[in-house]
């Protein structure tokens, strides 16, 4: 698959602050890519430069153009839901579907009436009329009906409760992604989309501290839960963080064969979150 | 429905303001006049000042007032035009006046006639006054409303560039207000004209000086002229508002008129002078005040015979003559050049200003 975004050396500085500091990564097509990181590492200011929202330093393709100088042709390949906040408030569901569909020649006006259906959703409402479980219906109706070739999610369900998460991303798998898209994310709320993930991306301090692929992630990290008494032994095998657990010492180990490690106890694929942490404090020390 | 007509569209939808003002300055102008409340007053109060109140005598002060009227309504009539008036008037002493209808008789027709242009202008002008405000709280509010409630963030994810999306922004502002400001003004002008038709006609008056052909054509013709001349005219107030729209962190308001103000009181404490603020007056009402800087005080109403019959051909000439002097006026065209640099800047800050919000 051929890569859709490709950056070298991303630079950007607000003032003193290093936003971001020489990042470079890829992200091929098809891929479900999770940018993962604590408030203020980057991740925001990273899609704002994949969007053309933003000036850089280092150079930035996506999907073959420059985004700060094409950002409106690329908005025709490119879909993007920040948090529910961005809709404008004043205006109606019906205007807003009318406005897409006339200046979005991506815009499958169908698939988002069919959507919409099945939900309460009325026309003549004013997106400040709405709740917020239905702002984020309506973002998603608009969402699937664009046929973009990339769809880049900034935080996509911030203050929502824990039902419309899970519809979110379930909605997302069924009824967009169909394999050769490729959806960029950015979340906190890192258990909720791991299971959809085809990639990782770490950032920290304006920098990639992690860039693999899930299966990467499977084969190079291993989680081991083991027993007190036996963890003097596994500690010598320099695990990147160890966690103190219920009757169990929890270590996570990288590069090393879970066949190592299976005599001290259990081993499993870590978590997103528990790799997350260990990752973070280890990029800290 | 191209693009272009779908984002000036958009800017209705956000900005009801722009067509629901003057729908509801022409219901009121309507309850007026379906409940009388309409009425071109100057005349009736004018003829009371002159003595000639219903069931009155007239008296020497009386016709002395009339006659001074008259001359004073008179500008350019020929001495033998106004002797006849004057005798006419002189005829009036001792006689008693038998009803609103006669008394507005007295008023010289030139003098009514000239109060009709007056009335026609004066409803224009609060219409004009409504769409004024209305374009320029909407030309700052225009770049700056989406920046502070981060939808920006929506309308940049649509293939939209910035400069459609400023200029159809310029495009309601400088024409699409004027325009809806133009046909305002002329339905309220015929609206408030039926309203004091019909109240004149029951007083037992005769209404048709409110639709005298000359003073008709003039009003509403000077709609037409004033919206396309401000078109070109407040284009560069317009852009200078969008680019201050578009850069400034918060409080459009006060960035758009400090500077200016600022300006202004420097200049008049550093050097007692005031080019800047006469400057200023220039660009806020240069049109206007081209209309009726004129020995008639009449905006487009230029009474030369005392009958009262007007030259169409000369008032319209007149008029014509010196909004033309004002549309190629190299202020004019320093301005529009000045509007379209201010406009790049407005849309280079729409690109680059985003990130800071």
């Amino acid at each position: 698959m051929p890569d859709l975004i490709e950056a070298t050396g991303l630079s950007k500085s607000y003032g003193d602050t290093k936003a971001l500091d020489g990042v470079s990564f890829k992200v091929a097509e098809g891929r479900i890519v999770g940018l993962i990181g604590p408030n203020g590492a980057g991740k925001t200011t990273a899609l704002k430069a994949v969007l053309g929202l933003t000036r850089f330093q280092g150079t930035l393709t996506v999907i073959g153009r420059d985004p700060y100088r094409q950002r409106h042709e690329l908005m025709q390949d490119v879909c993007f839901i920040a948090d529910v906040a961005v809709l404008p408030r004043w205006i109606r569901v019906q205007q807003v579907i009318d406005f897409i569909g006339a200046t979005h020649p991506r815009f499958r006006r169908e698939v988002c009436e069919r959507f919409l259906a099945r939900t309460d959703i009325k026309r003549t409402s004013r997106i400040k009329e709405l709740s917020k479980g239905m702002v984020t219906q309506l973002n998603l109706a608009l969402v699937i009906a664009i046929d973009a070739k990339l769809l880049v999610l900034d935080e996509p369900t911030l203050g929502l409760d824990i039902l419309m998460r899970k519809q979110f991303y379930e909605t997302l798998l069924n009824d967009y992604y169909d394999g050769e898209r490729t959806i960029l994310v950015t979340t906190h709320q890192v258990e909720e989309v791991e299971h959809i993930l085809t990639d990782l991306m770490f950032i920290n301090h304006g920098r990639i501290v992690l860039d693999a692929s899930m299966e990467d992630v499977s084969n190079r990290y291993v989680q081991l839960a083991v027993r007190p008494d036996r963890a003097a032994a596994a500690q010598a095998l320099g695990p990147i963080s160890v966690r103190q657990g219920l009757g169990r010492v929890h270590m996570l180990f990288a590069d090393r064969r879970r066949e190592e490690l299976d005599s001290f106890g259990d081993t499993g694929v870590p978590s997103v979150a528990d790799l997350f942490v260990a990752l973070m404090q280890g990029g800290q020390s | 429905m191209n693009r272009f007509a779908w984002l000036v569209r958009r800017e209705l939808w956000e900005h009801r303001a722009i067509w629901m003002a003057p729908a509801i300055v022409i219901a009121i102008l309507l309850l007026g006049a379906v409940t009388g409340n309409l009425f071109i007053g100057d005349i009736t109060v004018d003829a009371h000042t002159a003595g000639a109140e219903t069931g009155h005598t007239l008296s020497k002060e009386d016709v002395e007032k009339l006659k001074k009227e008259a001359d004073d309504w008179t500008v350019g009539a020929s001495d033998e035009e106004r002797q006849a008036i004057v005798d006419k008037l002189e005829k009036l002493e001792g006689r008693r006046v038998v009803g609103p209808a006669e008394a507005l008789g007295l008023v010289p027709k030139a003098k009514q006639l000239k109060i009709v242009g007056l009335f026609y202008a004066a409803v224009a002008m609060l219409v004009v006054f409504v769409m004024g405000t209305i374009a320029f709280f909407y030309s700052l509010d225009a770049l700056y409303s989406d920046r502070r409630d981060r939808s920006v963030l929506f309308w940049k994810s649509l293939p939209l560039s910035d400069a459609e999306t400023v200029l159809a922004k310029f495009f309601t502002a400088a024409v699409g207000i004027p325009v809806v400001a133009a046909v305002a003004a002329l339905l309220a002008q015929l609206i408030a004209a039926a309203g004091a038709s019909a109240k004149v006609a029951i007083i037992g008056g005769d209404p048709s000086v409110l639709w005298n052909p000359a003073v008709l054509a003039t009003a509403l013709g000077s709609v037409g002229l004033m919206a396309a001349v401000s078109v070109l005219w407040y284009a560069p107030l317009v852009a200078y508002l969008l680019l201050v729209s578009a850069w400034s962190p918060r409080s459009p308001f006060l960035w758009a008129s400090l500077p200016p103000v600022a300006v202004v009181m420097l200049e008049r404490i550093a050097f007692g002078t005031a080019y800047v603020q006469a400057f200023l007056v220039h660009r806020f009402l240069g049109p206007f005040k081209a209309m009726v800087n004129d020995t008639s005080a009449t905006p487009g109403v230029v009474v030369r015979q005392h009958s009262g019959e007007l030259d169409i051909t000369t008032t319209a000439a007149d008029l014509g003559g010196r909004i033309l002097d004002f549309v190629i006026s190299p202020s004019m065209l320093v301005g529009l050049l000045g509007a379209a640099a201010l406009i790049a800047l407005a849309i280079w800050g729409r690109r680059y200003r985003e990130e800071n919000t």
